[in-house]
């Protein structure tokens, strides 16, 4: 097994034979800034959350994934093994709610990536229908900048970029009425997709977890103000209490604080998947 | 996507600028002509027959979350 690179909140690894590894930590990061102090068990949800997205989608776009279960021990129950693709260097995102640096630009042209949006809209609106407003990381400045979706066939050509258009939007669009019923409204999402050895685009990396997309408790979604978070907003909260400057290191957590911040993701695995956490099987 | 060969627009980029160099010309990289750059080797690699794909080593982002945040909502 060969490393090959390490991230704030997971890693990736090459096994023999080919296969990809992507090992999900219990780091928590917040304003960009990974706090000290792991909290059990997020690793493990949120690769068990985007394993069961990654089969009820199944029937609409293949993944990479090959096993959650057949990985090496050390990493049980919080990696994937994953088939190697090729990765289209394009982020798909898929908004269904006004907020954000969309937010910005709206309040700005009135469009967001060259989608044109109604007037009048105020921050958290749900927007008429979900809109596709992609990214590239090629970008020379080393940052990640929108593009229209004009630039994305430049890119990849119009039969591809429809086709990235149409999934992205597909899967959001199944994604978050499913969250919906169950409180937990998806405002946005982020989607990556590859090409396998056959040829076949895929859908890669990981899929309608709170790490790549943004959940807000149903409940409390008052358009014309700032939402919170459903599962980091508690961590969000409590580190603006401790004087922190937002720069690193981050302060550690207090136990009460990491085990109210576990909670709130075990309730989101368990209100979208449908399962208990604690009645999985061990793995 | 039909083509099965596959570089990255990136490294052609580099490549390109690499080679224009050592023909002794001195490429610039206004950043308002980004796209110009970026678009224009990914319709070069596609007109060759190329698709414009990344090695999943140099893809995948472990911090994929952070930049997320940071990218679409700001933090």
């Amino acid at each position: 097994m060969k490393h090959i690179h390490s991230g704030k909140v997971r890693d990736l690894y090459e096994l023999d034979g080919g296969d990809i590894l992507l090992v999900a930590s219990d780091r928590v990061s917040v304003y960009d800034v990974s706090l000290p102090t792991p909290v059990p068990d997020k690793g493990a949800l949120l690769t068990q959350l985007s394993a069961w997205w990654f089969d009820r989608l199944s029937h609409v776009v293949p993944n990479h994934v090959i096993s959650t279960t057949d990985v090496p021990a050390e990493f049980a129950g919080r990696a994937v093994r994953c088939k190697p693709l090729q990765m289209i260097q394009v982020e798909c995102i898929a908004r269904g709610y006004l907020v954000g640096l969309g937010l910005r630009e709206y309040r700005r042209d009135g469009a967001v990536s060259g989608v044109q949006l109604p007037s009048g809209l105020v921050e958290a609106d749900r927007l008429p229908e979900p809109i596709f407003t992609p990214t590239t990381k090629i970008s020379e400045t080393g940052h990640d900048e929108f593009m229209t979706f004009g630039d994305v066939v430049n890119m990849v050509g119009k039969e591809t970029a429809d086709r990235l258009r149409d999934l992205t939007i597909e899967i959001y669009q199944a994604g978050a009425e499913h969250a919906l019923k169950n409180g937990i409204i998806i405002a946005d999402t982020k989607l990556e997709f590859g090409i396998d050895s056959d040829g076949v685009l895929t859908l890669g990396d990981e899929v309608l977890t709170s790490d790549s997309s943004r959940f807000w408790p149903a409940d409390e979604w008052t358009p014309g103000r700032t939402q919170h978070a459903f599962d980091k907003q508690y961590v969000r909260d409590w580190s603006m209490t401790t004087g922190w400057d937002q720069t690193p290191p981050g302060p550690a957590m207090p136990p009460e604080v990491v085990e109210a911040t576990r909670q709130r993701y075990v309730e989101v695995y368990e209100r979208i998947t449908g399962k208990k956490w604690d009645d999985r099987e061990a793995v | 996507m039909e083509e099965r060969q596959h570089y990255s627009s990136k490294h052609l980029i580099e490549d390109v600028v690499g080679l224009l160099k050592a023909r002794g010309l001195e490429p610039q990289r206004d950043p308002a002509l980004r796209w110009d750059r970026s678009i224009g080797a990914s319709r070069l690699l596609r007109g060759l027959g190329i698709a414009d794909l990344e090695d999943h080593q140099g893809a995948l982002d472990p911090d994929s979350s952070i930049n997320y945040n940071r990218r679409i909502h700001g933090d």
